[in-house]
């Protein structure tokens, strides 16, 4: 999984990074003085790291706690603030259309082990935020796809026991959910799977499970008494995208119970300008990133596609939903 | 565009198994320069951090930006605790001097021999930390990795001496037969970079047409950045044979660069 783990000097010794270590025996250990040396020097190969990364333990500095770009989530439907946070950067999937390949320079992962100040923070934050604040976890990364490693999730959550008036989305594509099948769930920690239909996933979402994969991990959450919620996104618009999108509400709707969803959203396929030119320079023979988009206000969207898509997709979703339990991710 | 493997050795010593063994023949003596079929070529640097840093110098402006260069330093290196004729990659690579570390990237699977390397002036003769001690290898690192991307940079060493057997002990036929013994080695990490090399090659290769083009039709430099994309997206969506049939059109002859490149755009324009 990792070809070797970089660890910050001033990290060494926390309890956190030893446990780590030891579920990461086998793998070479080098001693950084700070991640940045490795992870943003210049001439680097995001491609070529992708074939083989390293993890970085890292302790994060300055804000860990963001507020969530607008409308990124569904804070403003239950009056509170949205807020965002990245105990991880990158991803170990390689999907083709995620921003992260165009944002970072280095395909390694870093992992922020000072989980205390995130705990802290998050703490601080929500004494200032009016109840029904919303904490969207994986923003940079996926929440959950190194949990078995990390554990950060596992120790996130106990504080939003206590702090019940708040949300915790925990946005992902993994399936690596025993953690929470193993304990009680919380209503105010919501596990938000992405979903693309099959065959854009087949191509385009590398490494990562299948639809199959996530929506039995999903079920059984939800069997559980997990509060789950869907994304569609990034919709990719193609000649008939409809039809892909129905049989995937229809494979989704028909193993999920609708009528307990948290929450389902759509989002179209969007990348600021940089991001999609680095991602072209890195991938010039990918299909995807051949099609024709267009860029409006520094973000490149999808070009030839019918404004009438994404209220088409929504008028199939709601056949499934109620209109209350839908946003649309800008 | 070509591909260089770039192995940089700092006496001749050293390089002669190499050379043999990768049957390089000489074209240059100052510096010593070996070279062979397959774009890998030696040069003999000399010892320590300058000559190091002027060979691979040397060697980026033979081709200036038209290869993509791999580069590998090998050479002997002394250890606190490392076995004599064990070998090494180097993860890490610190300047005695300086006291800064540079990393090279653990992205050549096949040999999973890593260790940390400090490059001092002296020969080091007291091992104090339990690391390997060369001269080169840090000024080599900090030198390629201004012309190549860092996966295509590495540091390979054959250990020499150590605290048993004094770097004051070692004679040229030891040198020799420790080359010797990591021959197998050496050619497994050439092989890997090659291979990684290739792959960059043929992500960073442009579509045969658009030599075509820029011989028949006169484009300005952006206009040859716009025209590189639209055959690469040709290429990605499947689209080829249209790009083909324009080289073979008479209308071409007639085009100037921005009618060639706005009847690409607009054959691109359709959903896809
Ligand atoms: S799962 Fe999400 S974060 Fe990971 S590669 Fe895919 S889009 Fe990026």
């Amino acid at each position: 999984m990792f070809s070797a783990v970089y660890i910050e000097e001033a990290v060494r010794d926390q309890a956190q990074v030893k446990a780590i270590l030891d579920r990461l025996p086998e793998l070479p250990q080098i001693s950084i003085d700070q991640y940045g040396e490795l992870f943003n020097r210049n001439r680097q190969n995001f491609r070529m790291q992708k074939q083989l990364p390293s993890l970085i333990l890292a302790h994060k500095t300055g804000r860990r706690i963001l507020p969530a770009p607008s409308g990124y989530g569904f804070e403003s439907t239950r009056n509170g603030r949205g807020y965002y946070f990245s105990h991880m950067l990158n991803c170990i999937y390689d999907c083709r259309y995620c921003f992260l390949q165009g944002m970072f320079r280095s395909a390694n992962y870093v992992l922020f082990v000072n989980y205390e100040d995130f705990q802290n923070d998050i703490e601080t934050t929500i004494s200032k935020s009016p109840a029904g604040s919303v904490f969207y976890s994986g923003y940079d990364c996926d929440s959950l796809a190194l949990e078995p490693v990390s554990r950060f999730c596992s120790f996130i959550l106990p504080l939003f026991e206590t702090h019940n008036e708040h949300i915790l989305e925990i946005r992902t594509k993994s399936t690596q959910t025993r953690f929470l099948l193993e304990r009680e769930p919380l209503p105010n920690c919501i596990v938000a799977m992405s979903f693309s239909p099959k065959r854009h996933s087949e191509r385009w979402e590398h490494k990562v499970p299948s639809v199959e994969k996530r929506l039995e991990s999903l079920v059984r959450l939800q069997q559980a008494g997990w509060p789950v919620a869907l994304r569609f996104e990034p919709v990719i618009a193609e000649p008939n995208v409809q039809r892909l999108y129905q049989e995937l509400f229809e494979l989704v709707f028909t193993e999920l119970d609708p009528s307990c969803l948290h929450s389902v959203s759509l989002g179209e396929f969007r990348l600021p300008v940089d991001f999609y030119k680095k991602m072209v320079r890195l991938y010039p023979q990918e299909p995807l990133l051949a099609k024709e988009m267009q860029s409006k206000s520094g973000m490149i969207t999808m070009a030839n596609h019918s404004e009438s898509l994404i209220p088409e997709l929504e008028r199939a979703l709601l056949a499934y939903i109620k209109p209350a339990n839908y946003y649309r991710c800008a | 565009m070509t591909t260089k493997i770039n192995l940089v050795v700092a006496h001749t010593l050293e390089a002669r198994p190499l050379i043999k063994y990768l049957g390089l023949r000489q074209t240059a003596t100052t510096p010593p320069l070996y070279v062979n079929e397959d774009g890998i070529r030696l040069i003999v640097s000399g010892e320590g951090q300058h000559c190091a840093w002027q060979a691979v110098n040397y060697l980026a402006e033979l081709d200036g930006t038209a290869a993509i260069q791999a580069w590998l330093n090998i050479g002997i290196a002394g250890h606190q605790s490392m076995n004599i004729a064990q070998i090494l990659l180097a993860n890490k690579i610190v300047s005695r001097r300086s006291g800064e570390a540079v990393f090279p990237t653990l992205i050549l699977p096949a040999l999973q021999k890593f260790g940390e390397l400090h490059t001092v002036d002296e020969p080091e003769r007291q091992y104090p930390e339990n690391v390997a001690y060369d001269m080169e290898a840090f000024a080599f690192f900090k030198a390629a990795s201004a012309i190549s991307t860092v996966e295509l940079i590495h540091c390979f060493k054959i250990i020499s001496d150590n605290k048993q057997n004094s770097v004051d002990t070692l004679i040229p036929a030891r040198v020799k037969s420790l080359m010797e013994s990591a021959l197998g080695e050496i050619r497994e990490v050439v092989a890997e970079l090659q291979q990684l090399q290739g792959q960059v090659y043929q992500w960073q290769q442009s579509p045969p047409e658009l030599e075509f083009f820029l011989d028949e039709v006169h484009l300005t430099v952006t206009q040859q950045t716009q025209l590189l994309r639209l055959c690469q997206r040709y290429y990605a969506l499947g689209m080829k044979s249209e790009l083909q049939k324009l080289t073979c059109s008479r209308i071409l002859t007639s085009m100037d660069g921005r009618e060639l490149i706005g009847r690409l755009q607009s054959k691109l324009a359709g959903p896809q």
